[in-house]
């Protein structure tokens, strides 16, 4: 393990540092396989596949599985371990594995940069499972100055795809998820947001799939139906059934590749931030916002951010608390004092040419500055500030990584995601808030929240951070975390996605008509993939024969 | 473990200066915009994959969190003494907030190479 005196010492100690030390706990010996598989079959399959990829991408011994695992995990490390990882180049690799694990009746997990860790990171469902890992397809096959597309693969970051645009001169702007190491595919087929006018990822960028079904069948969905299309990653829909959405959250195929449309660069932007002292402001600050948007006068994701999640990027606990459970109110004050933050941070930004912003910024002031002790802010009154120097780059579409500061808030922490969906309605932000950090601080934890509005709806993103060494604690996270998600579909809100711990959870949540929602999922999942290969548990959906 | 014959390709290309790995995480571009495979230098790996958290300043997460456990003078890769084997262990198995790095993600013969520059800081 590596400990502070290693990491201080900064020398070539003597000593080896065990590899695996609390890391991870499953030993070669105890390799754990996919259900029905022998050691044998598996070494077999392995073989066939090491034939298709090469030696070095297959991927079977501890020190290379280690980054398989939920490194946010609150189970023992076992319940989501993988059998081993392949990694392919190619859309044909991608076939011709997914045809050996056919034959195998190997169940394969796909990942693409596989960093979304609130909810998995890169790790499986079930135990055992093997990994689909496309991190090496990362190609970005083109760009479209003139439409304002890019089409690209799976292993693509949005860091990547940025910085790529930047060396080529382009007039185009990415909408990232706020850790920029994300994966461009990965979070668009989870049904991610970002922060720019193009912030619903899946409603506002996806244009035309390539998926790779469990026998091996290359479908481009869309108008890539018609080989050659010029509008191919201009309309969506193409003839007939869209089948797009069957691809996002789903086990039904392995998305090889899409286009994400993009944003060109406005020729004016000013990102704000209004911050408000009460607790209680998350109402009125809804209420607000909600004509805003849907009149598209605030353009992009309209983000109202909570005092500790708004601190967490610049300070950490210890430095204004030092006791155990949530931070307290006196605490709280002096954060707000010292920051000059609110209870609520609200951010927002303007895009186009002068005209535009200078028109549209007084209808946004006298919405926002009529709830009680609103303070605006612009870039020069925030020089400095780390909050408000990631915001504004995350509404422009710069990758960063300061918001994973949300786990320097204690020491050796991890975090979990939990999203419910909520109408862009006052009096529901303030309930569920209210209610959800009452179970939260009742747990004793930190509420770590923000409500994110796309446009017509409101994403509650709760992350509370946890010590990731402290076993109890992960327990005592699981055990709210699955409250949580009982008490919201007791008030009828549903969780738009979830860690790999809830997945089965929130599927059963949706259970209208006697589950008539699973059902169907069932029966799509096996006309699509008989065998039962593909991520076995993702967002709840099973195989009728366990592979 | 991977079979002993490709760690030793793998060290002889190292030693070369070559790569085994054909990632694009930096690309050449094409006319048409599309990306094609560059070997990134120790200094743009840690561009890369490092610096958004282990820079120097404010909205660094892994500055921030190491100032806290290891001390200021602690804080910041580029101006503390490295041990080549920490960095390594660190980037393969996580350390503590910090996930692990995939093979797929940063190559082992990339993982030399940013080794390197984070000891020697060149």
């Amino acid at each position: 393990m590596l400990t502070r005196r290693r990491f201080v010492q900064g020398t070539a100690a003597t000593a080896a540092l065990t590899h695996f030390g609390g890391v991870w706990a499953v030993s070669p010996s105890t390799t754990i396989l996919p259900g029905n598989i022998s050691p044998k079959a598996f070494a077999e399959a392995l073989d066939a596949m090491r034939a298709i990829v090469g030696k070095a991408y297959v991927f079977v011994s501890e020190p290379d599985l280690v980054g398989y695992a939920d490194h946010f995990r609150m189970t023992p490390v076992a319940t989501h371990a993988a059998s081993g990882a392949v990694a392919p180049r190619s859309v044909e690799e991608v076939q011709r594995l997914l045809k050996v694990a056919s034959d195998f009746g190997i169940p394969v997990w796909t990942i693409s940069t596989g960093r979304n860790l609130g909810y998995g990171g890169a790790a499986p469902a079930m135990p055992g499972t093997l990994m689909l890992d496309l991190k090496r397809m990362n190609r970005i096959l083109e760009v479209n100055e003139k439409h304002a597309y890019a089409v690209v693969e799976p292993g693509v970051s949005y860091k990547d795809l940025y910085a790529h645009l930047q060396r080529i001169g382009s007039k185009l702007w990415i909408d990232c998820a706020a850790p920029g190491w994300g994966g461009v595919v990965g979070n668009m087929v989870d049904r991610g947001v970002g922060y720019t006018p193009m912030g619903e990822h899946f409603l506002q960028q996806q244009c035309g799939m390539q998926v790779v079904l469990s026998d091996g069948t290359v479908i481009d969905t869309g108008m890539g139906g018609q080989a050659g299309d010029k509008a191919m990653y201009a309309y969506r829909y193409g003839h007939g059934p869209w089948l797009d959405g069957l691809f996002t959250q789903s086990n039904f195929g392995v998305v090889t590749r899409l286009s994400v449309q993009l944003m060109p660069e406005p020729p004016g932007y000013r990102p704000y931030m209004v911050t408000f002292p009460d607790e209680a402001a998350i109402e009125p600050l809804t209420e607000a916002i909600r004509p805003l948007k849907l009149a598209q006068i605030i353009p992009n994701a309209a983000t109202s951010t909570e005092l500790l999640w708004e601190a967490a990027v610049e300070v950490r606990k210890d430095q204004y608390y030092s006791g155990t459970g949530p931070t307290p109110d006196s605490a709280r004050r002096k954060m707000m004092d010292d920051l000059h933050v609110g209870a609520w941070n609200f951010y927002g930004a303007l895009y186009g040419p002068e005209e535009v912003m200078d028109a549209t910024w007084p209808i946004i002031q006298d919405a926002l500055g009529s709830i009680k002790g609103a303070k605006f802010y612009f870039a020069d009154d925030r020089k400095g500030g780390a909050a408000f120097d990631y915001r504004a780059k995350l509404m422009r579409g710069v990758p960063n990584m300061t918001e994973f500061g949300v786990v320097t808030w204690i020491p050796n922490a991890g975090h979990v995601g939990f999203g419910p969906v909520v109408p862009v309605d006052g009096a529901l932000a303030l309930d569920q808030y209210r209610k959800v950090r009452q179970l939260t601080h009742e747990a004793g934890f930190d509420y770590f929240g923000e409500f994110i509005v796309g446009w017509r709806d409101m994403h509650h993103i709760f992350m509370p951070a946890f010590q990731r060494d402290n076993e109890e604690e992960g327990k005592r996270l699981l055990k709210l975390v699955d409250a949580l998600i009982d008490d919201a579909a007791a008030d009828r809100y549903g969780v738009y996605r979830t860690h790999l711990d809830f997945m089965d959870k929130v599927a059963n949540s949706y259970s209208w008509n006697e589950g008539a929602l699973a059902r169907f999922n069932g029966k799509l999942k096996a006309a699509l993939d008989p065998v039962g290969i593909l991520a076995p548990g993702k967002s709840g959906i099973w195989p009728e024969k366990k592979a | 473990m991977r079979p002993p014959a490709t760690r030793r390709l793998a060290l002889l290309a190292a030693l070369a200066g070559l790569s085994l790995s054909a990632c694009s995480k930096e690309g050449r571009e094409t006319s048409n915009g599309a990306s094609v495979p560059r070997e990134m230098s120790g200094k743009q790996l840690y561009d890369h994959w490092c610096a958004d958290c282990h820079n120097p300043g404010p909205g660094h997460p892994g500055t921030l969190r190491l100032a806290g456990d290891m001390g200021e003078e602690n804080s910041v890769l580029l101006q503390k003494q490295m041990d080549p084997e920490v960095v390594k262990y660190a980037v393969r198995n996580g350390f503590q907030m910090m996930p692990p790095f995939r093979p797929t993600e940063i190559t082992d013969e990339e993982l030399a190479r940013l080794t390197d520059y984070l000891v020697k800081k060149q």
